[in-house]
């Protein structure tokens, strides 16, 4: 399996925040969801990647090739949903296309007039007339009709109705069906992830702390529930966080198959992805 | 690059009403007024450098201005679909005034004077340009916001200046003198200097405005 984005030691630093070497592989015909809290650097990884932000060192590959040095031939197989921006919210439709159609090389009207349909967008109204839901569909319909190979997604689902989140989550599974193409998306709704995405990388104060896939996630980790006397019989590398609650102690371990092994008393749940980074981000060490 | 030039103008068209009411204002006084020919050639960049600065202003409410960098597009094209778009908006008024200009000596059954129809429209022309030749690298720099805000300053600093000279012409005491020989040197070349000013000024803001394009970060 080959990879269609490759990110090596990428680093960039602001004055307050640094993106600290991240390393994150998209292997081809895979869902990649970015998790992290507001801050954490998910859209400065984003930029980066689309080059909207220069990095400080690294290096990014995309289709095979370095994004510094071909940067205008790569951005024509990728597709973007960027949180807020997008064209004047004073344009129709029918402006966009005539934008569009200059600014990608292989823009592919009849598909772009499919997803309209489909979506049920009219192409007379202005913008700013549209509801969010609509408004991100015409976005991810404009992402997906030069036929990119990658889609790179900021947030698409936030501040959606479940119904509208649903949709463009349909979207997304119908394009993953060509083995060649792939998606980053980030998004801080974690359970639309859960849904989507095979690989789930977690960024923290601007680290990567894990890319795993779902399976692992959900075979590795686990959430036990145990006492004070129960907690100090683990080994420190046991364990990733605790939370301390009034009657019983939560424990964030990533060996779990260990732990039921070596503890077989002990009560172990299933965690979800929210959990696992709520324990990252607020339990203690 | 031609996709972001019918960009800014569709982004304008969508607010045409504003600008259309103002044009026709400026074309009814250039029509009525005695001195409504000059003042439409004043007026006519002034509305072009106004829609040119208005385009950034688009862009960056709608963030576009974060959005075009994630297109197939190098920032070197973006800056000269800008700098063409607003060339082409200057281009577009010198054509308006001079059409205007002679429908009103037909009606009127003038005289033609070539000079005051070919030239005189131009030495305005020429202003705006060096004006956008220092406004835009600004706007690159700064953001349209910021960029507005130092425009203001910079047309209250040019406008001062403009009244001090004129004022200091008239002084009795002659401290400018217009009979003078720099006075007159400035009165038979003073078009062509401009002229060569203006040029070089939308050259070196052309680099300017790459340079910090080229290091922006949205």
């Amino acid at each position: 399996m080959s990879e269609i984005l490759s990110i090596k030691q990428l680093t960039k630093t602001y004055p307050n925040f640094t993106l600290n070497k991240i390393n994150l592989d998209i292997p081809n015909g895979t869902v990649v969801g970015l998790i992290g809290e507001n801050g954490a650097g998910k859209t400065t990884l984003i930029k980066s990647i689309l080059n909207i932000t220069k990095f400080d060192s690294g290096s990014i590959s995309i289709f095979g090739n370095d994004l510094v040095l071909y940067e205008k031939i790569i951005k024509n197989d990728i597709g973007v949903v960027l949180d807020d921006a997008f064209f004047a919210d004073t344009l129709k439709i029918k402006d966009i296309i005539k934008i569009v159609k200059h600014l990608y090389k292989n823009w592919n009207q009849i598909k772009f007039d499919n997803y309209l349909t489909q979506f049920n967008l009219p192409k007379d109204q202005v913008i700013k007339t549209f509801s969010k839901g609509m408004k991100k569909k015409l976005e991810i319909a404009v992402a997906l009709s030069h036929d990119p190979k990658l889609l790179i997604l900021d947030e698409p689902t936030s501040g959606l109705d479940p119904i509208a989140r649903n949709e463009i989550l349909e979207i997304l599974r119908a394009f993953i069906q060509d083995e060649q193409h792939a998606i980053l998306i980030s998004s801080h709704i974690t359970t639309d992830l859960e849904h989507i995405a095979d690989y789930i990388s977690f960024i923290n104060n601007g680290n990567l702390i894990f890319t795993k896939t779902q399976d692992e996630l959900l075979g590795d980790y686990g959430i036990i529930k145990c006492n004070e006397i129960e907690f100090k019989q683990l080994a420190k590398n046991e364990y990733i966080a605790y939370r301390k609650n009034t009657y019983n102690i939560e424990i964030l371990t990533n060996v779990r198959p260990l732990i039921s092994k070596k503890y077989p008393r002990l009560l172990i749940e299933r965690p979800t992805i929210e959990d696992i980074m709520m324990f990252y981000i607020k339990g203690d060490k | 690059m031609i996709g972001l030039i019918i960009k800014d103008v569709l982004n304008l068209n969508s607010n045409k009403r504003i600008f259309i009411s103002l044009l026709i204002m400026f074309i009814f006084l250039g029509f009525f007024d005695q001195q409504g020919a000059s003042l439409l050639s004043i007026y006519l960049p002034i509305l072009c450098l106004m829609l040119a600065i208005s385009t950034f202003s688009y862009d960056e409410y709608s963030k576009w201005d974060r959005y075009v960098l994630a297109l197939p597009l190098d920032r070197k094209s973006i800056v000269v679909a800008r700098y063409l778009f607003s060339m082409s908006l200057l281009v577009l008024s010198y054509i308006l005034i001079i059409v205007l200009k002679l429908t009103r000596i037909l009606l009127n059954k003038s005289n033609i004077d070539l000079y005051t129809i070919l030239f005189e429209p131009l030495i305005t022309i020429f202003i705006i340009v060096i004006f956008l030749a220092i406004i835009l690298p600004i706007i690159y720099k700064f953001g349209a916001e910021k960029g507005r805000m130092i425009m203001i300053l910079v047309s209250v600093i040019i406008g001062s200046g403009g009244f001090i000279v004129n004022s200091l012409i008239d002084d009795p005491n002659k401290i400018i003198d217009i009979t003078s020989g720099s006075m007159l040197f400035l009165q038979t070349y003073g078009f062509y200097i401009l002229a060569i000013v203006s040029v070089i000024f939308f050259f070196v803001s052309y680099r300017l405005s790459l340079m910090f394009y080229a290091h922006k970060e949205l």
